[in-house]
């Protein structure tokens, strides 16, 4: 098990004001990370500053991936390294379709030019996979997606793209059950030894089916319990209130 | 009678559609009727009109400034409410006047305008120029009402300095040719500027509408949302522009044209401009003309209304929300004043 | 993307191409500046009969009587007394590609022309200079009595056709350089769709201005008749010149009852052509008019497809796109004038601006008094690159009666920060972010346009972004 990402005392904010205190988390490949906690807690923020979302300014600290600092590199510099990110809400782009955005966003992040019919067949296999109707590779990326084929859309990609970090952001919000199912089934089928997630989540769904290794407890911009799965349960039990003494 | 332009676009476009400026008759005035303020703590009479004031017209600018120029001025730090009354009763013919309005540091002033009256074929001319310091707050609400023939031009210059919020509220609901000239200029960060106004509009009524906002200062939001009702032979010109200029990154406006029409010889003519010279902005404009929705106006005749009645729920309804800005002393009387105007409709 | 490199001959033609200048030798060229004697110059050498002639004169009064309208973007480098208004290459007629001089069919080969004709297009009009050089049109179209000849052939061999319709939708006195272009004009196409035919492949015309100071002001006129359908692409590339070059060409288009016309359009100037070009349409009952129009090129564009919708239940629909870069002003729009009942207009306009460019939507919707039951939609996007740029939304709607439904909307802005980190966030720099964005924006006009048009004009935008993917 190797290092993938490591941050250290990580300070963010917006504007004037500071959303993230010093957070510490390393994620090493092979794992499964869940970050919880209460709506406007930094999860996100967190993720997106992961991301190198320019909106966020790290005033302090760094992060690291597989021992090189990416602070300060741009987001399509991080995607190349292999960092994904699910969106919670993916924007929609009329006027490019879902196929060919994946197939444009593959062939930089690999490296290789995707030949097209090759590319088709790995894409109808990954949509099948995600039970999503084929012609949404024709549709326009996310345009006049409903909420749950958006999350689709993501999953989807980050099977194509197959990076070595994926973070997703309430992946399963807006999921019904058997969505929640399908897309889980899809996360296991991605995870391997050779790569790791950081799921984001307040409603726990997702877990049951993807059980984390490691849980950060989340509040005030500051994680303030770490754990195993057992964690989950306990959340569920008596809500995140039981940890804002621990502020 | 002189023939004279009035409204012209800030940015012209093709001439064969006569859309470029209203030419309209106009004779000259007699300046007779005086202005009521509510009370005089912050008004006195004196001064001018800055030169630079355009207008709609420079006939109509000159005839304004040939009354009497009266100075609102609102101190720093004071919260206060004002209403001037325009009243043309019988023998006072017309009004000519000039105003400056001046609203202190993080001051308020609710002020309110209304232009009634009997008498038949007199004019208001009026110009003013509004100003408001860092942080100040303007709400100023017009009642035009009655005053049947009448030729009324409102014609406004305001300048908002940072963090200044500026509202007008319009119900243009009497006169015959009724002339409205706004410029503003959006000069400080965070300005904010709105203009409403809504209309009903018969006979031959003409709505000459003018708008021109300038977002010069960063971060700065406009807004302008005009709405109303055209039957028999009445006729709306709608001019908005939204002027962003170079260095007013951040900021947003959104214009808003929307008429209803009930007779097949109502004209409405819209010429909604963009005009960008900074790309970090968002402007949008939106307009629509059309008839009644004839779904819900049959909604509501089998809740047991008559057409009439559904029309007006229906015209009532759109006009709301813009009546709703308006000073709240002044709603029932707007509302009153929509219906009398919608029953002025010619006997068809 | 990359795929499409290889899927037509007419993308793998660079920049450059559009840049070459051919060492053309003059049979004939007029003296600059306007006069009647020009004019009768022009008519004679043309061996045109004496009522074009008058039209010419009469058009040439016209023109020195209207003034340069007021709201027009700068032009004032623009000086008519040294623009040579007439400029013949030294060749006649040809009907094979394979008799033209070889400096001439070099040009076009290298604009891949002959490879778009390889594709079974239905008939090629390339006008070089102002003089048709070559015309061909395929014999299938002959049969069903369809008529592709140039203007001139037209004006004599089917005088009886051209005569009561030439001028009469775009008269001299429309505007100043309408009444030039009658004066002067010269080449261009004549199309003539009989009753019920249907013309399944596009027809094509390729134009082309050479030759320094030199003005082409080609007359289009096309006639569809009852039932009768067609598509039209008109293309235009020039090569780079100092000297001010001005396009003053007319199109005027009859499409008639239960008719449809498409008129399809890429134009892509050099960028000091002054592109004063009008286009005007009236539709009879049922016809239907289609616009796809793509400005890229010019110094200055002033170009506002007119479309009377006359008959009743006529429709008309208008997508356009322009792209105004570094010195550009292209101020472009559509008008639609509709008087029959219960019409439809659908107006989609785009523009981009970047590196200063200026990019200007002017419009004209007119719902006239007996119009009753017209439905409406316009819809009018600017997207601003940069700070330098400009962009100006100048729409103006008259409606005059009751029994309507018309819906406008515009917006002005720059492409969402969200937008852009999404894509970069999925491995793409900022340049290709953008230029993808740009190329989704215009997507929905080049899905429009046939597949070698529609790759053309994303290697457009592409070229516009440095260092953007393919």
């Amino acid at each position: 098990m190797s290092e993938l990402l490591r941050i250290e005392n990580l300070h963010v904010s917006v504007g004037e004001k500071e959303l993230l205190h010093g957070i510490n988390l390393t994620v090493n490949s092979g794992e499964v990370h869940a970050i919880m906690g209460v709506n406007g807690a930094g999860k996100s923020t967190l993720l997106h500053t992961i991301m190198g979302n320019p909106a966020y300014t790290v005033t302090e600290g760094h992060i690291f991936f597989r021992g090189e600092d990416i602070t300060d590199l741009t987001t399509d510099k991080r995607a190349r390294k292999g960092i994904f990110l699910s969106f919670q809400s993916p924007v929609s782009v009329a006027g490019i379709t879902t196929e060919n955005f994946i197939r444009t966003a593959k062939s930089i992040i690999s490296g290789k030019q995707q030949r097209l019919f090759p590319f088709k067949r790995l894409m109808k296999q990954r949509m099948t996979e995600l039970a999503m109707d084929e012609s949404y590779a024709g549709r326009y990326l996310n345009d006049g997606f409903s909420g749950g084929e958006r999350k689709k859309n993501e999953i989807l990609q980050m099977r194509i793209l197959d990076p070595a970090l994926a973070m997703l952001d309430e992946t399963d919000s807006g999921l019904d059950v058997d969505a929640v199912r399908i897309v889980a089934d899809n996360i296991r089928k991605y995870h391997t030894e050779n790569n790791a997630l950081i799921m984001i989540t307040h409603l726990n769904q997702l877990l049951k089916f993807v059980p984390p290794d490691k849980v950060h407890v989340l509040i005030g911009g500051r994680i303030v319990k770490e754990g195993g799965a057992e964690l989950v349960d306990e959340i569920e039990d008596h809500g995140f209130d039981a940890f804002k003494s621990e502020v | 009678m002189d023939k004279i332009k009035v409204n012209t676009l800030p940015r012209l476009t093709y001439r064969y559609t006569h859309t470029n400026e209203t030419v309209l008759d106009f004779a000259g005035s007699r300046n007779k009727a005086e202005p009521e303020f509510s009370d005089m703590t912050y008004v006195s009479e004196g001064g001018s009109l800055p030169d630079s004031f355009k207008g709609a017209a420079e006939e109509l600018v000159q005839t304004a400034a040939a009354g009497k120029h009266f100075q609102i001025n609102i101190p720093d730090g004071v919260k206060t409410a004002l209403s001037v009354r325009l009243n043309l009763e019988h023998g006072t013919e017309d009004f000519c006047g000039t105003f400056s309005v001046s609203v202190g540091q993080g001051s308020e002033l609710n002020l309110i305008w209304i232009w009634d009256g009997k008498e038949a074929g007199g004019q208001i001319i009026s110009a003013a120029c509004y100003e408001v310091q860092d942080g100040g707050k303007l709400k100023v609400s017009i009642l035009e009402r009655n005053l049947p023939g009448a030729v009324l031009a409102d014609q406004r210059h305001v300048i908002l300095h940072e963090g200044a919020v500026c509202d007008f509220a319009s119900a243009l609901l009497g006169g015959e040719k009724v002339i409205v000239h706004s410029t503003g200029r959006l000069e400080g960060r965070k300005s904010d500027m709105t203009e409403t106004a809504v209309y009903a509009a018969s006979g031959t009524q003409h709505e000459d509408l003018f708008y021109h906002l300038e977002h010069v200062g960063k971060e700065t939001k406009s807004h302008i949302d005009v709405k109303g009702a055209l039957d028999d032979h009445a006729k709306k010109v709608f001019r908005g522009t939204l002027d962003f200029k170079h260095g007013c990154s951040g900021s947003q406006g959104d214009e808003g044209d929307y008429a209803i029409q009930l007779s097949p010889k109502a004209r409405n003519i819209s010429l909604p401009l963009l005009l960008c010279r900074e790309d970090d902005v968002m402007g949008n404009h939106a307009s629509s003309a059309g008839q009644l929705d004839e779904q819900i106006i049959y909604y509501l005749m089998s809740r047991g209304f008559s057409r009439e009645e559904a029309q007006r729920m229906v015209i009532e309804s759109m006009l709301r929300p813009l009546i709703d800005r308006m000073d709240s002393s002044l709603q029932d009387e707007v509302l009153e004043a929509v219906n009398h105007a919608l029953d002025a409709k010619e006997s068809l | 993307m990359a795929d499409t490199k290889k899927r037509s001959e007419v993308s793998d033609i660079n920049r450059s191409i559009y840049d070459i200048k051919d060492e053309v030798s003059y049979s004939y060229k007029a003296d600059t500046g306007l006069t009647e004697e020009i004019i009768r110059e022009i008519s004679a050498k043309k061996e045109e009969p004496e009522w074009m002639l008058k039209k010419r004169l009469q058009a040439l009064k016209i023109y020195n009587e209207l003034d340069i309208p007021p709201w027009m973007p700068d032009i004032s480098e623009l000086d008519m007394g040294h623009i040579d208004t007439y400029v013949r290459p030294k060749t006649d007629m040809k009907a094979r590609w394979e008799d033209l001089p070889e400096n001439i069919r070099d040009t076009f080969d290298r604009l891949g022309i002959p490879e778009a004709e390889k594709k079974s297009l239905a008939g090629v009009g390339a006008q070089y200079d102002s003089e048709v050089v070559y015309h061909n049109i395929q014999k299938e179209l002959e049969e069903q009595g369809v008529i592709y000849v140039d203007f001139e052939t037209a004006v004599k061999k089917y005088e009886h056709l051209v005569r009561p319709y030439f001028g009469t939708l775009i008269t001299p006195s429309y505007h100043k350089f309408a009444a030039l272009h009658y004066a002067v004009w010269s080449g261009g196409s004549f199309v003539y769709v009989p009753k019920g035919v249907h013309v399944n492949m596009p027809l094509q015309s390729y134009f082309r201005l050479n030759a320094p100071g030199a003005g082409q002001f080609e007359h289009t006129l096309i006639i569809v008749e009852e039932g009768a359908d067609c598509h039209f692409i008109e293309g235009c590339s020039a090569p780079r010149y100092n000297v001010a070059n001005l396009h003053a060409g007319a199109v005027e288009l009859f499409v008639k009852k239960g008719a449809t016309l498409r008129y399809s359009t890429i134009e892509n100037w050099s960028k000091n052509m002054y592109n004063l070009n009008t286009k005007k349409a009236v539709v009879g009952e049922g016809g239907h008019m289609i616009w796809v129009s793509g400005s890229f090129g010019s110094h200055v564009s002033c170009l506002y497809p007119d479309t009377v919708l006359r008959g009743d239940n006529s429709t008309c629909e208008f997508t356009g796109i322009t792209f105004a870069g570094k010195g550009q002003c292209l101020d472009t729009g559509a008008k639609v004038e509709a008087y029959g009942k219960n019409t439809s207009i659908n107006i989609n306009s785009k523009s981009i601006s970047k590196g200063g460019g200026e990019a200007v939507y002017r419009s004209v919707v007119h719902i006239g008094p007996h119009a009753e039951g017209a439905k409406g939609a316009i819809s009018c996007e600017s997207l601003m690159l940069d700070d330098e740029s400009r962009s100006d939304t100048i729409p103006d709607i008259i409606i005059e009666n009751d029994d309507i439904d018309l819906g406008h909307e515009a917006t002005i802005g720059r492409i969402p920060d969200e937008d852009i980190y999404y894509l970069m966030s999925r491995g793409l720099s900022e340049e290709d972010a953008k230029a993808m964005l740009v190329r989704g924006f215009a997507e929905p006009i080049s899905k429009e346009l046939p597949l070698e048009y529609a790759v053309e004009m994303n290697r457009l935008i592409n070229l516009e972004f440095e260092g953007a993917i393919g």
